[in-house]
């Protein structure tokens, strides 16, 4: 029996789908279905250049130049060079959140693998200069209740998967569940480097995969940046 | 969860890595790794936890489902009164979820509970938890005794086809074979499980019945609940799936985290499931029965492929349990119907209808060949002072609008095919619109015709098929019902 192709995300029967591309000849190769491809929306036009996030979305008093509120106050708290800049490149919308429960959540590996290629993609063409790639990491805990690193698994097989440099103390509140305030000013050390870590003089990418307020991102750029490591840059999957 | 091998009094066993103390540490594994874990002997001067003994009796759990502490867990399994399994192993040359059956879809993942870069998880169950490589599977077949008795306090009458049914039923839980009650729209299906339930339940049996919809599982629970008084009956569905007893009425699903536990199965509506070989719904009935039981099949209109099985029993019903034979379809052309409702408007011939049954006060069932359409013609019905509601399986207000339908709140009811099956509305008008389309086989016609005339107080009803060119599967369903009428005709059973 041949094997049906599913739709990774919705598991629609992939081969119901006409589109131009089949009466080319030409195979598509996407693991999912249109209706789900189409709901997912790339951040695009004018972007906050700090933390990527898209300038037209938000309300004009909000907007200082070329960057965003959030990250102007970042700058005022003494964050100024901790993070380089960071690149989102999703809108975190209703139909991504529940795709991300599924992959984070329900623990559906298959379901997050979707996105290597395109992360894949974007470290080549805008991050050829970085010396290491760091996955998120999580804490033993969390590691243990989910089972697997969401962003580990964006970059398996690639040369890029690496043991990471850094290490996330004991499992706190779930960043989710706190109020802004708390987040922000957290006052508890949330990474530690790894005691073989060696980050002195590099070009370093956290790779996460949500950007919200940009704590857990700026804490682990701050605890590279205090073991040495040059600039700090980052890539997530989503904006939130 | 990896594990290490070792021996108790001459048996091989297996202990989790966590509740390792000696040293030095032996080398752990996968749980996936043990090829066969064999049950250890029942130690009769161990004392079972009799709360874990019963949350576990039948079952077929994942760590995180149960609600006990690991050591405790180990315990049982070392005194003899649990099993464990590798929740995925290889049968047959196949990888396969043990939980579900499936070898489809096992990908593999980078595992931080057992350390190994290919451990394998189950796409196929994952919605039901997710099973690994490295999870165990507990199960436990020791079975505590069930001291009530519950009798059955129904007076009502059977129908001469229920009463063959309901015969046959007993018999099938009196020993242990299958058979398939077909048993057409109305007929009162339920009443006929009665007898044999209570046989089951005179004898401490365990029974499931399993259906497709948790719908009917809410509905089925106060209607034994109130002919078998005094018994506890455990509902079972998505966010409600830890039964409190041995009667068990669970949505299909469910089924997955049984194992070997029924002595009765009945399967409802068996016909809403792709039926065959390799279906997951049998793997999951063949679990969760013993290899010993009944097997009891109840439709209106089962598949060709389900009554090709070799040696299945059928007892057909071909009657209404109030004797009137069932509304035969009547066909209505009405033209390219889809270009008249973009352009607003209504075939001629069905505004007729309609306006007909709603000076009769009845109610109009109106069917749709898909989602989409239920919206558009609720805008055509709204321009033509049609007053209306739609309702499809995204719908969250469905429960509300039907409740309203029923209370005459309002008079046209526009549906998607999802309540084709289980409403029973009194004097209800039905109509499909699109009969040609696909969606509508034969079994889904029989199943919406069958929406008609189910009250006793108004047993006839008008059921018309408005279609743009007859299909097979029309004529089919119009020819499966009038064979029935014929049937119940000869045997005496129409009034």
């Amino acid at each position: 029996m041949a094997e049906i192709a599913l739709c990774l995300w919705c598991g629609e029967d992939l081969s119901l789908q006409v589109s131009w591309q089949l009466l080319f000849g030409m195979k598509t190769t996407h693991p999912c279905c249109e209706t789900c491809q189409k709901q997912l929306l790339p951040i695009l036009g004018d972007v906050c250049l700090k933390c990527g996030r898209s300038l037209q979305q938000i309300d004009e008093r909000f907007v200082h130049g070329k960057h965003c509120n959030d990250c102007v106050r970042w700058e005022e708290r003494g964050w100024k060079d901790v993070l380089i800049q960071n690149k989102s490149l999703y809108v975190y919308n209703d139909f991504l959140k529940k795709i991300l429960a599924l992959y984070k959540y329900r623990g559906d590996v298959e379901v997050g693998r979707v996105f290597s290629n395109f992360i894949h993609k974007e470290i080549i063409r805008s991050y050829s200069f970085i010396d290491q790639v760091i996955p998120m990491p999580a804490s033993q805990e969390r590691m243990y209740e989910r089972g697997f690193n969401q962003c580990e698994v964006w970059i398996e097989d690639t040369k890029y998967a690496e043991v990471p440099p850094l290490k996330r103390m004991r499992n706190e509140d779930k960043q989710s569940k706190r109020s802004r305030e708390r987040r922000i000013n957290r006052k508890e050390e949330m990474f530690q480097l790894v005691d073989e870590a060696n980050v002195a003089g590099k070009k370093l990418l956290l790779l996460d995969d949500i950007y919200t307020t940009g704590t857990t991102i700026h804490h682990a750029a701050l605890t590279l940046k205090q073991g040495g490591a040059s600039e700090v840059y980052s890539l997530t999957l989503c904006r939130g | 969860m990896r594990f290490a091998s070792d021996m108790l009094n001459h048996h091989p066993m297996i202990v989790p890595e966590t509740l390792y103390w000696s040293s030095p540490l032996p080398q752990f594994y996968p749980i996936g790794h043990f090829s066969s874990i064999p049950p250890l002997p029942i130690n009769k001067q161990f004392k079972p936890n009799r709360s874990l003994i019963d949350f576990l009796s039948g079952r077929h759990l994942l760590r995180d489902e149960l609600p006990f502490p690991l050591y405790e867990l180990h315990t049982h399994y070392v005194n003899g009164y649990l099993q464990i399994e590798p929740g995925i192993q290889t049968i047959n040359g196949k990888v396969t979820c043990m939980r579900c059956g499936s070898h489809r879809s096992l990908p593999t993942f980078s595992c931080a509970r057992c350390q190994s870069p290919n451990c394998q998880y189950c796409r196929n169950c994952i919605i039901m938890g997710k099973v690994t490589f490295c999870s165990p599977l507990y199960s436990s077949n020791y079975k505590q005794k069930r001291e009530e008795t519950i009798t059955l306090q129904w007076h009502g009458k059977l129908s001469e086809g229920q009463k063959e049914a309901s015969n046959a039923v007993i018999r099938a839980i009196q020993t242990n074979q299958s058979v398939l009650i077909w048993a057409v729209c109305g007929s009162g299906k339920t009443e006929v499980l009665f007898h044999g339930l209570a046989h089951a339940l005179s004898e401490h049996k365990s029974v499931c019945i399993a259906t497709p919809r948790t719908d009917v599982v809410l509905e089925l629970v106060p209607r034994l609940e109130n002919v078998f008084p005094g018994l506890t009956i455990s509902p079972l569905y998505g966010g409600h799936s830890v039964p409190s007893s041995s009667f068990v009425i669970s949505t299909t699903h469910q089924l997955i985290r049984y194992k070997e536990y029924f002595d009765v199965m009945v399967i409802d509506e068996v016909d809403a499931f792709p039926y065959n070989i390799d279906s997951s719904l049998q793997h999951h009935v063949e679990k969760a029965r013993k290899r010993s039981s009944s097997l009891i099949y109840l439709t209106a209109t089962p598949s060709e492929v389900f009554l090709k099985q070799e040696n299945l029993k059928v007892v057909r019903i071909p009657s209404r349990y109030h004797g009137s034979p069932l509304p035969v379809p009547t066909f209505k052309w009405v033209g390219n119907w889809r270009k008249k409702i973009d352009r607003g408007k209504l075939p001629q011939i069905l505004i007729d209808w309609i306006t007909r049954q709603l000076g009769a006060e009845k109610p109009i069932l109106f069917f749709l060949p898909s989602i989409k359409m239920t919206e558009k013609v609720k805008s055509v019905f709204d321009s033509h002072q049609l007053s209306c509601e739609f309702v499809h399986s995204e719908d969250e207000d469905r429960a509300e609008k039907v409740l309203q339908f029923r209370r005459k709140e309002i008079p046209i009811l526009l549906s998607s095919t999802i309540l084709e099956r289980g409403i029973t509305i009194e004097n209800v008008a039905v109509a499909v619109l699109g009969a040609e389309d696909d969606v509508f086989t034969e079994s889904a016609l029989v199943q919406i015709a069958g929406r008609a005339g189910r009250s006793a107080s108004f047993p006839e009803g008008d059921v018309s098929l408005f279609h743009y060119g007859k299909t097979n599967a029309m004529i089919a369903a119009g020819r499966h019902i009038r064979k029935m009428n014929q049937e119940a005709k000869a045997k005496g059973w129409l009034k």
